[in-house]
């Protein structure tokens, strides 16, 4: 090939991606580099920031001045961190232990009922976040369908209201996320060598021991996707604590939502989004640490 | 195939060519949740011919935000005084000469030139009342005569307690009740209001402004914060169970003034709604759905709220308007909410 | 650290390709003192987990057909709600905002992608190809309130008016990988033959692409286009940051709604949108599905 031709190669490669690097830098990287500086600026009380370093805002996560303008530590903002970490765990794990059965049982199906039965997995999916979030407050608010059901049967009188606790929260996470732990497994599942499973059953183990020994180990990378396509949006959601949560208990999404609304605290949203990323990046750098060491012992 | 790949790309042009056609004269309104009289802007655009959009929000401190956050193509809004005069403050308003239009005319003197706007370049006042809170009558029979009722409940009322979701009139209210001044920038007062809150937190049930009026219909709470207006019309409108209560330490009063803000896009659109919705007829129709009393003057026999049956919004107790608080103030403020709601 | 997000969304993608039948169970049937393929319970479990997928959606939907006002209470079979969605301005206005701006940053976003998706699977001597990839797919790896928090702040220091342009551009940022996704996983799983062919009959590079490669990829970029259409119509935490006047998409619609309490209109809303979403996906499914 000429050098002409390879120069132009170059020249339609560049001019290719360009586009897209362009939109990333000035809609990611740029924006992501005002949050790093917004967070080292002075939060205006009235909204927005005012162009004064100062580090406050990064030292009210721990901190709060008492009403005799001492220093303090102060745990609410880490116990909203601790509770979303915590319940973006548990969503993953719940997930987990009903996607696997699933995954398990459509990968066992004939390719037309898999096609099919994939595809209801998935459809929900396509519907609006905020008609999924609304499903679950028709359900569980204070004379709501849950409410109706079970009077109707005579199991209850008259219920508090099941919204606004950790548990509603919970349910709808669960309810938005797990298609996307189903998915990954079910690939892994598919790539799985069923002589592997024969061979254990053959050689009589029991079905609790296939499953445990070889089964789920074979399946782990698909596992672990699965647990990031799940753990990452849920450290990040908002409508969950907007709408069942009812404003009473937060989590880092509406939390930093409201600094940049009603509480007007540009700065200090800025620093919990910078906490909410480096957890992100921390968790998925761990990940890659994982993956590049089992890579070396296969080797 | 390559037909449909043809017939999305002509989809997407004709949309992206359909944008500037919809762009005909347009009014983008930012209002109080269910304050504007839906017939009204029905009304307004048959007249005008300009295309009306309606968005909401439920605290002064929401709206701040939004403006605040940059150029949001609002064109008309409806801050309380308080906020007035910090947009006015903060440069987000645009001056409309609001003395020179025909609404100035139309407003009632006891409102003009008041000290949130002294020239009145800024804002035409629109409706006035109060904050306070409202009992469901039917579950609570104690008396609705105190502050003290709502913020330091009696056991019965526990987790059936609701308050508004931003301080802006929480605060004032609690300030009447202990006998501070609004906007105080004495942390030691200040903690005492944070105290008071602090201890009725465990009494709430919600901290919310949407839906107030099923919420305390319905009997899921049975002390909800409200306005007297929109108390009012749940207990005319829905028959609804509702008190509105007259404490003694006073009501938090407010008045909304319409306004334009700085960087709008159809301040002309907006001018000609302010001035149509002064109209002694148009005025009078939007007292009697949203129960607030305007500023201009009204038909007084095709009023349908009167001192003989609207308690509500003629009190029988003092009313302290909200003041605009100093940045200092202000911080204090918000310190007590981030403290109470953690 | 990148990749491994990547990996498992293009898994996901692209699966669906490959649902052939490699290891039905027919495969030998030997009976051993149990089928070890079969796992008890999986069933049942997979049985409640369609009901708790689909209960909720149903009872919306439902719901929607309810002659009485208080929505859990049923008076009686009626349309008038789906009347009164239809009569309800707002909505109205709202579904074009939606529409507008999907369709528009759906077109920007698969252009950007599609030209994307043939350097990287086509180029020669791409360098640095796996760090372009991850910049493509940079949207997927932050939570997006992260990513709207961002715009947000970026919009009011650049004081960018329009809520319609500001709408279009985000949401051209974050389809861009629904749309590279799945037309880069049509190019990886197309053999090059007839480009090959074309190119050894000496067909300049832009016909060999105008009259093979684009035909052979349509299916691909149609599924990325509707993907991206509909994660754009279903987008609700930065459409909600940056909305302004005379901007509010749909699903910041439905949520002042929901705000405001249930009712058996929004429900009828609720199930409009739904109907809209699944009548755009579906093709998207059987596009991605086929050969």
């Amino acid at each position: 090939m000429s050098s002409v031709h390879k120069m132009k190669e170059g020249y339609l490669n560049i001019l290719g991606l360009a586009p897209a690097y362009v939109v990333m830098l000035f809609m990611m990287v740029i924006p992501l580099g005002i949050i790093v500086y917004v967070s080292m600026m002075t939060s205006d009380p009235y909204g927005g920031f005012i162009s004064e370093f100062s580090l406050d805002s990064f030292q009210q996560i721990l901190f709060v001045t008492d009403w005799d303008d001492n220093l303090q530590l102060d745990l609410q903002y880490l116990n909203i961190i601790g509770r979303t970490l915590l319940l973006s765990l548990i969503t993953a794990i719940i997930c987990l232990c009903l996607a696997f059965p699933v995954a398990f049982y459509i990968a066992r199906q004939s390719a037309s009922r898999k096609a099919l039965l994939l595809f209801l997995v998935m459809l929900p999916f396509w519907i609006s976040m905020i008609v999924r979030v609304y499903a679950w407050v028709l359900i569980l608010s204070d004379n709501g369908v849950l409410e109706s059901v079970l009077s109707f049967l005579g199991l209850v009188d008259d219920m508090d209201s099941l919204l606004y606790n950790n548990g509603a929260m919970l349910v709808g996470m669960v309810y938005s996320y797990i298609p996307l732990m189903i998915l990954p497994i079910y690939a892994s599942i598919e790539k799985l060598d069923l002589r592997l499973v024969e061979a254990a059953s053959d050689l009589y183990a029991n079905r609790f021991n296939t499953l445990f020994r070889i089964v789920l180990p074979l399946c782990k990378p698909g596992i672990v996707a699965g647990i990031i396509l799940v753990f990452v949006p849920c450290l990040g959601t908002v409508l969950e604590p907007m709408l069942l949560g009812g404003g009473k208990t937060m989590l880092m999404g509406n939390l930093i939502q409201n600094q940049f609304g009603v509480a007007r605290n540009w700065s200090f949203g800025a620093s919990l989004t910078l906490a909410l990323l480096a957890i992100v990046m921390i968790f998925l750098m761990l990940q890659a640490l994982r993956a590049s060491r089992l890579k070396q012992q296969e080797q | 195939m390559k037909t449909s790949g043809k017939a999305l790309l002509a989809s997407a042009i004709t949309a992206m060519l359909a944008m500037p056609a919809i762009a005909a004269e347009k009014l983008n309104i930012y209002a109080w949740s269910e304050s504007i009289d839906p017939a009204l802007i029905e009304q307004f655009e048959k007249e005008t011919g300009i295309e009306v959009t309606l968005d909401s929000y439920t605290s002064n401190e929401a709206l701040l935000a939004k403006l605040k956050s940059g150029a949001t193509d609002y064109d008309l809004a409806f801050p309380s005084q308080h906020f007035v005069k910090i947009l006015i403050q903060e440069g987000l308003l645009e001056n409309i000469e609001a003395n020179k239009m025909p609404a100035f005319a139309n407003t009632e003197d006891k409102w003009k030139n008041m000290w949130w706007d002294p020239t009145s370049e800024y804002s035409i006042p629109f409706v006035y009342g109060t904050a306070g809170f409202t009992v469901n009558s039917d579950l609570y029979k104690g008396p609705a005569d105190s502050w003290k009722e709502f913020f330091e409940p009696s056991s019965e009322l526990k987790g059936k307690v609701a308050v508004f979701e931003s301080p802006d009139e929480i605060i004032p209210a609690a300030q009447l009740y202990l006998g501070i001044d609004y906007c105080s920038e004495d942390s030691k007062e200040m903690k005492r209001v944070y105290d008071l809150l602090a201890k009725q937190k465990k009494s709430v049930a919600v901290y919310s402004s949407d839906n107030i009026s099923s919420r305390v219909a319905s009997g899921e709470v049975i002390m909800h914060s409200w306005w007297d207006g929109t108390s009012m019309m749940a207990r005319k409108n829905d028959k609804a169970p509702v008190k509105y209560a007259q404490p003694k330490e006073g009501l938090v009063g407010w008045l909304d003034s319409m306004v334009v803000p700085k960087g709008a896009s159809n301040i002309n659109n907006a001018k000609t709604f302010i001035n149509w919705m002064t109209t002694k007829d148009v005025a009078t129709q939007e007292f009697n759905f949203y129960g607030h009393p305007p500023t201009s003057f009204i038909n007084e026999e095709l009023a349908e709220h009167k001192p003989g049956n609207s308690p509500e919004v003629f009190p029988s107790v003092p009313v302290k308007f909200t003041e605009a608080c100093s940045p200092a103030a202000q911080a204090l403020v918000d310190k007590v909410w981030t403290q109470l709601l953690r | 650290m990148s990749l491994s997000i990547n990996d498992a969304v293009s898994d996901n993608i692209s699966e669906p390709m490959n649902t052939t039948a490699e290891n039905t169970p027919k495969r030998r049937s030997v009976r051993k003192n149990h089928d070890a393929k079969h796992f008890p319970g999986f069933k049942a479990v997979t049985v409640l987990f369609f009901a708790f997928l689909y209960l909720p959606i149903l009872v919306v939907i439902g719901y929607s057909f309810n002659e009485n006002k208080i929505v859990s209470v049923w008076h009686g079979f009626s349309w008038k709600w789906y009347s009164s969605a239809l009569q309800n301005d707002g909505l109205m206005s709202a579904l074009q905002v939606s529409f507008t701006v999907a369709a528009v940053a759906t077109f920007f976003a698969t252009s950007i992608a599609l030209a994307a998706a043939l350097v990287l699977s086509r180029g020669k001597n791409v360098k640095h190809a796996p760090v372009s990839e991850a910049v493509v797919n940079l949207p997927l790896m932050l939570p997006e309130i992260v990513f709207a928090v961002a715009v947000l702040i970026l919009f009011s220091q650049l004081e960018i008016r329009n809520g319609m342009l500001k709408l279009i551009l985000a949401h051209t940022c974050f389809c861009i990988p629904f749309a590279f996704l799945p037309i880069r996983a049509r190019l990886k799983g197309m053999n090059t033959n007839l480009e090959q062919a074309a190119q050894d009959l000496y067909a300049p590079p832009w016909t060999t692409f105008k009259l093979i490669t684009l035909p052979l990829i349509m299916p691909g970029v149609l599924a990325g286009a509707m993907l991206s259409f509909v994660i754009s119509l279903d987008d609700f935490i930065t459409s909600n940051i940056i909305s302004g006047g005379g901007a509010t998409t749909l699903p910041v619609y439905i949520y002042s709604l929901v705000k405001q309490g249930v009712s058996p209109e929004l429900n009828a809303i609720s199930t409009l949108i739904m109907a809209i979403s699944l009548l755009i996906a579906t093709p998207f499914w059987f596009l991605s599905n086929r050969k």
